[in-house]
């Protein structure tokens, strides 16, 4: 098996509290071809501590005041080389082995350049208490504003990209989104690369009682979202084809004799154009598409 | 928190390159109140070395020839005596914290009898393959042949229905015990499905049951359902249900009809799924999605 150099970034910042069982999930893997960054933003409640304890595994760690969380990845993925990238906050966390499974995915599919594991979510104790059914994705349900309605976003605990990606959408993230710019960062990504999605398990979301941005600023995150597609103009034959969807699903879709029958259901999926999907080969032990 | 005193048997033959990781899977949850049972079948491997490094945390273990994998896991429960029962081949793993949450839902839902999960796959290098949310479990999808899985490995239950079951495998089935158990259990409880994950199941290349008898084991499954013989209340809603699929929903202007289909899918009785809510903070049964 090949390791290629993986990079991780965590943004840390006054969260010790789970901070350590985060680090855990990188480190404990340990993967042969690391390069893991901690940025802490000048935390005061043991968090920089909790990092000295694990400094010998770190390639490069810091700590001092920033301007929030996408400004410490952005300093974070500034200082490193790997050529998968990633990052986990300080407090997500990584399935087990979950390295390895990505390094065997752009390792066996050299045509994937953005992956996204099944979406999980683990509470407090660190159970995996929820997986979502698993979804293909297409800029077009993006483009589409789907997600005001779906609730459902790409799962960034779940997501790695290859760096020629992330240097082709500009190497850097919009920070004038506070919350949304991972988002952002995404509808730069569809502008170059589909994003395949696989039914292994990748990252978790911890959902917490209180004090979370995901759960208190969530509206203020969708107006970020919709806004950031702003920032990137569709080309003309994209244009066209939105409207094709739109207008198939103002028409066909509200028709009940049709909108059950199945070959429309087929042209309907066909429209969002989605890569193939990844399918775990038993006796070979490696990542391959399902052929359709 | 009250802890359930939950009893795990591991029945073990030769399987050394695997073993120590499901044996870690078990112990290294803390759980408190837990029996665990390991029955090897007279290894020649290093098997007996391993599960002797872990004896302080194995409540019984014996390494004697036995016949077969079900004897070993019958001999394991009948030396066992908590109030949740499960078995976890010497290959296959519990993801953390598993037991905790078995305990914690057995706990809040006493109409609860026996669990399963997500279907969950690992590779043997330990990544985790694939992850499948699978629709609610009827009885009746079985008795129809729509088996594909009840995954063993995150299958829980609770020692009343294991004594209202009989209390035995059928050691005269050398491939689908597990179904026919199953099979019993419906009998007399639902199968309620958990959203997140408990268990995971290890595809290996080679010499593996599943792999080389696969088929074997589906006949065997199958000869199972066809020899089940439902009671006369069963008979009638199977009936009712074949009469839909194979007549009224082969009209073309009723077949859409959403109070047919509700009415449909009404028959099959499916339990609730068990959920974590994030707002409550604590498992939750909520009405099951069919579609149909």
């Amino acid at each position: 098996m090949e390791f290629p150099k993986i990079s991780i970034v965590t943004p840390s910042y006054n969260q010790a509290k789970y901070l350590e069982e985060t680090i855990i999930s990188v480190l404990s893997q340990n993967y042969p071809n690391l390069e893991y960054i901690v940025i802490d933003g000048g935390s005061t409640d043991g968090s920089v501590e909790i990092i000295k304890k694990y400094e010998t595994k770190l390639s490069y760690w810091v700590t001092e005041k920033d301007q929030g969380m996408y400004h410490a990845i952005q300093k974070g993925f500034n200082k490193s080389r790997g050529e998968i990238m990633g990052w986990i906050n300080s407090d997500d966390l990584y399935h087990r082995n979950s390295l390895f499974t990505a390094a065997g995915i752009f390792t066996d599919l050299p045509e994937i350049n953005w992956i996204q594991g099944n979406p999980t979510v683990i509470d407090e104790m660190g159970r995996t208490v929820n997986c979502r059914p698993l979804q293909s994705r297409s800029k077009f349900q993006f483009y589409l504003r789907d997600f005001v309605h779906t609730k459902d976003f790409i799962q960034q605990e779940s997501t790695f990209w290859r760096r020629s990606l992330w240097e082709k959408a500009g190497s850097k993230f919009n920070l004038s989104y506070r919350y949304a710019a991972d988002f952002d960062l995404w509808i730069n990504f569809f502008r170059y690369e589909k994003l395949y999605v696989t039914p292994a398990l990748i990252g978790g979301f911890r959902i917490r009682r209180s004090d979370q941005a995901s759960l208190d600023h969530f509206s203020t995150y969708l107006e970020e979202a919709v806004g950031s597609l702003n920032n990137y103009p569709l080309s003309h034959e994209e244009e066209k084809h939105l409207s094709k969807i739109k207008a198939f699903r103002k028409t066909m879709l509200r028709i009940p004799v049709f909108r059950n029958s199945k070959s429309l259901i087929r042209y309907h999926e066909s429209l969002y154009n989605y890569p193939p999907a990844i399918n775990f080969n038993r006796q070979k032990q490696k990542f391959e598409f399902i052929k359709s | 928190m009250n802890y359930p005193k939950i009893s795990i048997v591991t029945p073990s033959f030769n399987q050394g390159n695997f073993l120590e990781k499901t044996i870690i899977s078990i112990t290294s949850q803390n759980y408190p109140n837990l029996e665990y049972i390991v029955m090897d079948g007279g290894s020649s491997d290093n098997s007996v070395e391993i599960i002797k490094k872990y004896s302080d945390k194995i409540k019984f273990w014996v390494s004697e020839k036995d016949n077969g994998m079900y004897h070993a896991i019958q001999r394991g429960f009948e030396n066992s005596s908590g109030e949740i029962m499960a078995y976890l081949n010497s290959d296959d793993i519990y993801f953390p914290e598993a037991l905790h949450v078995v305990a914690e839902i057995f706990q809040s839902f006493p109409e609860i009898s026996w669990l399963t999960s997500n279907n969950t796959c690992i590779d043997e290098a330990g990544r985790i393959v694939q992850n499948y949310t699978l629709p609610p479990w009827s009885k009746f999808k079985i008795y129809k042949k729509k088996y594909k899985w009840i995954q063993q490995e995150s299958t829980f239950w609770r020692r009343n229905l294991w004594e209202k079951a009989g209390s035995e495998l059928n050691l005269n089935l050398k491939l689908a015990a597990d179904f026919d158990l199953w099979l019993r259990f419906f009998r007399y409880e639902k199968l309620y499905t958990f959203r997140g994950i408990l268990g995971g199941f290890r595809y290996r290349k080679a010499n593996q049951k599943s792999l080389e008898g696969g088929e074997a084991y589906t006949r065997e499954l199958e000869s199972l359902i066809e020899k089940e013989a439902l009671n006369a209340q069963d008979n009638f809603i199977l009936k009712k249900i074949l009469n839909y699929e194979n007549i009224i929903f082969r009209l073309p202007l009723i077949r859409n009809s959403s109070f047919l289909k509700k009415s449909y899918i009404n028959l099959f009785n499916y339990p609730p799924v068990v959920e974590f809510s994030r707002e409550a903070y604590k498992f939750r049964l909520s009405p099951p999605d069919i579609r149909i």
